[in-house]
């Protein structure tokens, strides 16, 4: 008796782990096979019982419980492997393997076929002394060679990848979850099978080949043990799972034997079972929950609810305010703590429509970039509802996408939204567990990203402000420095012609340098004010278009400029075409771009070297015909560094402000934004550090 | 008469703007000025051929003027040589750091008349040229 309560535990212990197991994560095939597995093991040790118990099933149907014996044996063990070898990430998994997995498919349901129907695998079944007994059918080999090389092969999978070399955190404990899966193979299944298969030859006592079938409970418990001491699957979840089943059971057949007596004592015949079996029925779904409450309060103060998220949200928000950097901080702490990953980062949406993180979070101290060409960023906006998780979605129309995102060593990517328009995303890595993400992690995680993103938003707002403030202190200080140096030349000079004597030459030239001061100053207030509502307003400027000759426009510029290339020695190449259309352009404008690029041309070269200028037109691939010229100079070159923030207001690289200290940068930025007016584009090609640059800009031909 | 050879001025400035007026009033009173434009170029020249003052602009190409500074007076041979900053740069904290590393006057280019420098330099580096035997 003791013994029979024993079997019910073991059954009752695996069905429950089985069902954890599943329902952490019903989309994962390493879960289901092992639930499978579990179930047809539970089956295989029912049947195995009751084939020997006559005085419950009746001894007519004793024959057919051995034949389920046999069944369920054979899946059980098929399931073990495609456990294995899905555990494993074995290649039979793969697409190409597909055939061989249906023909392996094939085989095990041909032996359920005829175990179940033909006396193939076994026959004249008999009830003798308490046993059953058989002879072994023609097919008895087959059935026994599948049924080892599927242990075995599940067995040399594992122990294969346990052989791995170790290379990381990750691998190691994967290969201390394989060895205690592996030991409690070994141990089960050669229990099992030694038993099963000499039984035929050597009488055993019943109760000790039945204890060959309970030892599969090594199985169990081993990979239990590999589970709570390495997460294999989320422990704290299949416990739970466990307790509120036991309890449910408990529940119910204290429940229905209470009643089915209380009833019984007014003996209202069949009723009797009608009336506690209508109560159970219906009372069965609010019971579940009472008793899910009852383990959760219990056992579980800890587990997340709702109510604590949005509490912690709250007081998050309130502790950090407009304070965007502790802001993201504090909330990917609490995506951290509550669902136990690695690492969670939070990118924001910047006004080039890209994603970026607000930290360095790369190597070598980058942040995150996604371009609106990302794979990731258009299923996101394709399904602003979807969340990306690399467990969740494992078709194949999303091969490219979780690869993008394993690449970049996230697990999960997940929108926040702001008035319907997504203004960033929450990448998280893996659980720390490995475990994927079960349904109520995914729900608290759109909970979080729904209440941050408001608080997030405002932040960011904050931010913007605070920066376009510091765009305008900089403004300030740098009119304030960049107009003394011409104000002060106008006021020397004129200090000069007031209190000294000149003769006529000498005063024209100082009148000439007070008048170049005064220009100078007007030009550097243009161009700032200029950038300045670029910056704010996205540029309001206009176009005033005339017909132009390139080449008198040109010569205007350089004109300008003799005096700076004679004073470093440097030779102007120019190659104009002669016969140039008149282009329709606004001619102070370009003036201004071809005078920012020379000027840059001349002020980071090194003297005795030679700058070319290059015009030519060409047609683009949709037949419109355009203009380029391009100003080459062999001075320092773009570094990388420079390459990122070149056309941005006040970049000045390393080695422009050695070579020009006075410059404030914002020449490019104004006049790729002249260009860009224009309907063209300013572009550079950089020939290496120290090698020059070229710098081009095209306007597009009117047509007539 | 004793005809001495008048004070040497090396003005390091790369702003075209500020050195005409500079250049016009020293040559004026009759001073011996040589211009270098880059702060590399400077140093060097005040190395090879030492003047007696040296006006020094801050922020320059190649090497800005604390370098400068500091280059002149480890090297015995220019130490002795009196340095003049003029210059954009009117925080304290620079006035501060380039006295200490052995400026000997400190003018800010907007605040300052450019008779103030030329009397500064007159008194303080009276030219032989200008004194009657």
């Amino acid at each position: 008796m003791s013994l029979d309560f024993l079997f019910i535990l073991v059954v009752f212990i695996n069905a429950s782990i089985g069902l954890g197991v599943f329902l952490h994560n019903p989309k994962h095939k390493v879960n289901q096979f092992f639930t499978a597995f579990v179930i047809f093991l539970d089956l295989w040790m029912v049947s195995n019982f009751l084939e020997n118990e006559p005085g419950i099933v009746g001894e007519k149907n004793l024959g057919l419980f051995l034949r389920l014996d046999f069944v369920s044996a054979i899946l059980a063990v098929y399931m073990l492997f495609r456990f294995c070898s899905n555990f494993v990430e074995c290649i039979i998994e793969s697409r190409e393997f597909r055939k061989y997995r249906v023909a392996l498919f094939l085989t095990v349901i041909f032996l359920v076929t005829c175990s179940l129907f033909t006396p193939f695998i076994f026959t004249d079944t008999s009830f003798f002394e308490g046993t059953v007994t058989f002879r072994n059918g023609i097919l008895w080999p087959l059935y026994a060679l599948i049924l080892a090389s599927l242990v075995g092969g599940g067995l040399t999978l594992l122990l294969r990848e346990r052989l791995k070399p170790v290379f990381d955190e990750k691998s190691r404990m994967r290969h201390q979850q394989i060895t205690f899966i592996s030991l409690g193979v070994i141990l089960s299944l050669s229990n099992a099978i030694f038993i099963n298969f000499f039984q035929g030859f050597y009488p055993i006592d019943l109760e000790i080949s039945r204890l060959g079938l309970y030892g599969m409970t090594f199985l169990v418990a081993f990979t239990a043990y590999a589970i709570i001491r390495h997460h294999l699957m989320d422990i704290s979840i299949i416990i739970r799972l466990g307790a509120i089943y036991a309890l449910l059971f408990a529940t119910i057949t204290f429940l229905y034997a209470y009643l089915a007596s209380l009833v019984g004592l007014y003996t209202l015949g069949s009723l009797t079972y009608i009336i506690p079996s209508l109560v159970i029925t219906f009372g069965f779904i609010p019971l579940k929950r009472l008793v899910e409450t009852l383990t959760d309060r219990t056992f579980f103060r800890k587990k997340y609810s709702t109510e604590t998220i949005i509490a912690e949200l709250n007081s998050i928000i309130h502790k950090s305010g407009l304070n965007l950097d502790e802001l993201l901080e504090n909330f990917n702490r609490l995506i951290m703590n509550f669902i136990r990953v690695e690492h969670a980062v939070i990118l924001l949406l910047n006004p080039q429509g890209e994603f970026v993180s607000h930290q360095p979070i790369l190597a070598n101290n980058r942040k995150l970039i996604l371009g609106r060409d990302n794979s990731i960023v258009e299923h996101i906006y394709k399904y602003p509802e979807s969340i990306i998780d690399k467990d969740h979605m494992v078709d194949v129309p999303h091969e490219k996408l979780i690869g993008e995102l394993t690449q970049l060593g996230f697990a999960l990517i997940m929108p926040i939204e702001v008035n319907r328009q997504i203004m960033g995303l929450y990448l998280i890595t893996e659980k720390k567990s490995q475990d994927p993400f079960t349904d109520e992690e995914i729900n608290l995680l759109r909970l979080i990203a729904a209440e941050s993103g408001a608080s997030i938003d405002n932040a960011r707002l904050f931010n913007e402000l605070k920066r376009v403030d510091e765009v305008k202190s900089k403004f300030i200080s740098i009119i304030s420095h960049q107009l003394r140096t011409p104000l002060t030349s106008i006021r020397w000079n004129l200090e000069l012609l007031l209190n000294e004597r000149f003769d006529k030459k000498e005063r024209q030239e100082l009148f000439h340098q007070s008048y170049q001061g005064a220009l100078n100053m007007a030009k550097n207030l243009d161009d700032l004010f200029m950038a300045l509502d670029i910056e704010e307003k996205g540029g309001t400027a206009r176009l005033k278009k005339e017909l132009v000759n390139f080449h008198e426009l040109l010569g205007e510029t350089v004109k300008e400029f003799e005096s700076d290339l004679a004073s470093k020695k440097l030779h102007l190449d120019i190659s104009v075409p002669d016969k140039l259309p008149a282009l329709a352009l606004d001619k102070e404008k370009i003036i201004h771009v071809l005078a920012i690029l020379l000027h840059n041309a001349i002020a980071y070269s090194n003297p005795v070297k030679e700058i070319n200028v290059v015009g030519y037109t060409n047609t683009q691939d949709d037949g419109i015909p355009y203009f380029v010229c391009a100003v080459r100079d062999q001075g320092m070159g773009i570094t990388p560094e420079d390459e990122k923030n070149i056309f941005s207001r006040f970049y000045r690289s390393e080695e422009a402000k050695k070579h020009s200290p006075n410059g404030y940068g914002l020449g490019l930025f104004v006049a790729k934004y002249f260009v860009g007016l224009h309907g063209g584009e300013l572009w550079y090609t950089s020939h290496g550090p120290k090698k020059g640059a070229t710098f081009s800009f095209s306007l597009p031909l009117e047509q007539k | 008469m004793l005809m001495q050879a008048p004070q040497k001025i090396l003005i390091i400035e790369d702003d075209e703007m500020i050195l005409i007026p500079l250049r016009t009033i020293l040559e004026k009173y009759k001073f011996d000025v040589h211009i270098e434009k880059d702060g590399l170029g400077g140093l060097q020249y005040a190395q090879n051929k030492p003047p007696n003052i040296i006006l020094l602009d801050l922020m320059l190409p190649t090497m800005n003027g604390f370098q400068i500074l500091e280059e002149l007076k480890h090297d015995p041979h220019t130490r002795q040589i009196s340095v003049v900053v003029v210059s954009n740069l009117g925080d304290a904290a620079s006035i501060e750091r380039a006295l200490d590393l052995g400026a000997r006057e400190y003018f800010v280019k907007s605040r300052t008349l450019l008779s103030h420098i030329v009397q500064y330099i007159l008194r303080e580096f009276p030219n032989p040229v200008e004194k009657k035997a």
